[in-house]
């Protein structure tokens, strides 16, 4: 008990993990670049629609200037066949994207786990400075995504191989309820924040911090802000000090909620609705190379029909919508995933009508180009 | 695979241990009397064996921990103890020992899980991931419970050198001192002594024979 304490003492009071290392400094905000010409690009990542029905895909920037994309496949959402795929693509806007590959089954990930699983879902990728890759899926034992389970994988080698899943403890009954869908922000410790979510009780938004060792992952949650009105959180540090969760309206208001820390992350204000709607779905957010924010979202209060994009030039305190991405009466454009590369270009995949996964690529001349054309 | 050796060893024990408690009681229940040392071996073969058999290339256990995710320090300290009590008549935790257990388990849990499932912004949960409340907490109740000589003071200390060896799959502290099956189990024990205090004493009236 005794060395407890001290090593307790030596370690300091610390009764959360958030707050305990600073955002990693963002990137100054860069004037704007010289004038260029407007591009924007879509296709589909699997243009064959392999499997009848994907969903939830996130892509992040391997070394080299490739890019990495990872996102669920199978006959519907939640049947026994779907699988995480991993393709990759190479740099430019000419570049093809690879055959995908299946990297989680849920087969292996019981056999990775030593542990029945019923199903696999929501992969979120991402790469650290050192081009080390890691992949976090949802895994549910029983029950439906309410009893997921959060798993982790590494690569050491731009994704060619992998490590075994690792099951990370969160939740104190029956490490259910943990699910992720959008991106993490780099720690200036070396380790990161990922924005995840939790819908038992409650559905509000938490936050897991990690550290990724080559022996595994070390990964502890806090709690910014409990209820039932938001969750699916996207995260935005502004500096090392400030960010911000835009969040997925899950309550009878059904706008996109906003809270705010100004002490990296350990005390969160309370999530308020903001001007734009949200129809309970999917949202991202980033924070482009010149400081303004972008949004990417559902814009309406029932429906999935209109993918749009958002910025705002004040740290959230107002929002101009942009541009349409997709608009089809009665067909669903979801769960965006935004990502800037180090080339400047904005990339954003998202679920098409459930059958595909769509990536746009566009600069910063062609979301100017937009700018004042959407109507409010 | 990957996956800390010491949780997976708990999932076979946990789950043994209540299987040899099973097999015990439908034993007794059967009419048949435990003793010899062929009564102390044969469950404690039977029940890992049944838990490691293969099912569809899965151990047994392995599937209920797809359930019982972990095992509390406590609840395995009341299953060892009950088991070392039918199978060689020891007590390690006596009644007074156990009731701080059920105790501790039903309130540790009331005020855990609801909190950490998203009753209210708080999550206790949090404390367990490093030192801070909970570890004083409990290292204050643990000193009263020695004190006091309650056996229970020393699982706590079992608790904190598990946390500090990484047994549990999460490194929550939390998860040494609490499970769900132990909650429930505590509910039970701490709900079934309140119903006998509370509950009126059935009086039986007796007529004596009229004496003649």
């Amino acid at each position: 008990m005794a060395l407890h304490f001290a090593a307790g003492m030596r370690n300091g009071w610390r009764p959360s993990p958030a707050g305990v290392a600073e955002f990693a400094a963002s990137r100054p905000a860069l004037p704007p670049p010289a004038p260029a010409t407007p591009v924007c690009l879509q296709e589909f990542i699997d243009p064959q629609l392999t499997a009848p029905s994907a969903h939830v895909s996130s892509v992040c920037e391997l070394p080299g200037g490739r890019l990495g994309a990872a996102w669920y496949a199978g006959t519907r959402e939640g049947a026994r066949d779907v699988a995480v795929y991993f393709a990759t693509r190479q740099p430019g806007l000419g570049g093809a994207w690879s055959a995908p590959r299946a990297l989680v089954t849920r087969d292996t990930a019981a056999q990775e786990t030593f542990r029945f699983v019923k199903k696999v879902g929501n992969p979120v990728l991402f790469a650290g400075a050192n081009g080390n890759l890691c992949l976090l899926y949802v895994s549910v034992g029983f029950g439906g995504w309410s009893g997921s389970s959060l798993n982790a994988k590494q690569s050491f080698d731009g994704g060619k191989t992998w490590s075994a899943s690792q099951r990370l403890g969160l939740s104190p009954f029956f490490n259910v309820s943990e699910l992720v869908k959008n991106g993490p922000a780099p720690l200036a410790d070396g380790g990161w924040v990922v924005p995840i979510y939790h819908e038992t009780l409650g559905k509000f938004a938490e936050l897991l911090w990690l550290h990724l060792r080559p022996s595994g992952v070390e990964a502890e949650k806090s709690r910014p802000f409990g209820g039932r009105n938001a969750f699916q959180p996207a995260l935005v540090t502004l500096d090392a000090r400030r960010a911000l969760l835009l969040c997925r309206a899950a309550g009878s208001v059904r706008r996109v909620f906003q809270s705010a820390t100004e002490d990296a992350g350990h005390h969160w204000t309370a999530a308020q609705p903001i001007e734009l709607p949200n129809p309970d779905s999917g949202l991202d957010a980033l924070r482009l190379q010149d400081g303004r924010l972008l949004l990417a979202f559902n814009d309406a209060a029932a429906g999935r029909e209109t993918l749009r994009l958002a910025a705002s030039g004040d740290e959230g305190r107002s929002w101009r919508r942009l541009a349409t991405l997709a608009q089809e009466r009665r067909a669903e454009f979801s769960y965006p995933f935004l990502l800037q590369t180090s080339d400047k270009l904005v990339h954003l995949t998202y679920t098409w009508k459930r059958r595909g996964i769509k990536h746009v690529v566009f600069n910063l001349a062609w979301l100017d180009a937009r700018h004042g054309e959407e109507t409010q | 695979m990957s996956f800390p050796p010491a949780a997976i060893l708990l999932s076979f024990v946990g789950p043994a241990l209540v299987l040899i408690l099973c097999f015990n009681a439908l034993a007794r229940r059967a009419g048949l009397r435990p003793r010899g040392l062929t009564w102390r071996i044969v469950p404690t073969l039977l029940a890992p064996g049944i838990l490691i058999a293969p099912m569809r290339g899965l151990p047994l256990a392995r599937w209920l921990a797809g359930v019982a995710d972990h095992w509390s320090v406590p609840l395995l300290a009341l299953l060892v103890s009950a088991v070392s009590n039918q199978l060689f008549g020891v007590e390690l935790l006596r009644p007074r020992d156990r009731r701080a257990a059920w105790l501790f388990g039903a309130g540790a849990g009331l005020f855990l899980y609801p909190l950490a499932l998203g009753l209210g912004p708080f999550d206790p949960f949090g404390w367990g991931w490093r030192f801070g409340p909970l570890f004083v907490g409990v290292a204050a109740l643990a000193t009263v419970l020695l004190w006091r000589r309650n056996r229970l003071g020393l699982v706590l200390v079992l608790a904190v050198a598990a946390w500090h060896l990484r047994v549990p799959e999460s490194g929550n502290y939390w998860d040494c001192l609490e499970d769900p099956f132990y909650f429930l189990a505590s509910l039970g024990a701490v709900g079934w002594w309140l119903a006998r205090l509370c509950l009126p004493r059935r009086t039986v009236h007796c007529e004596l024979p009229k004496q003649a």
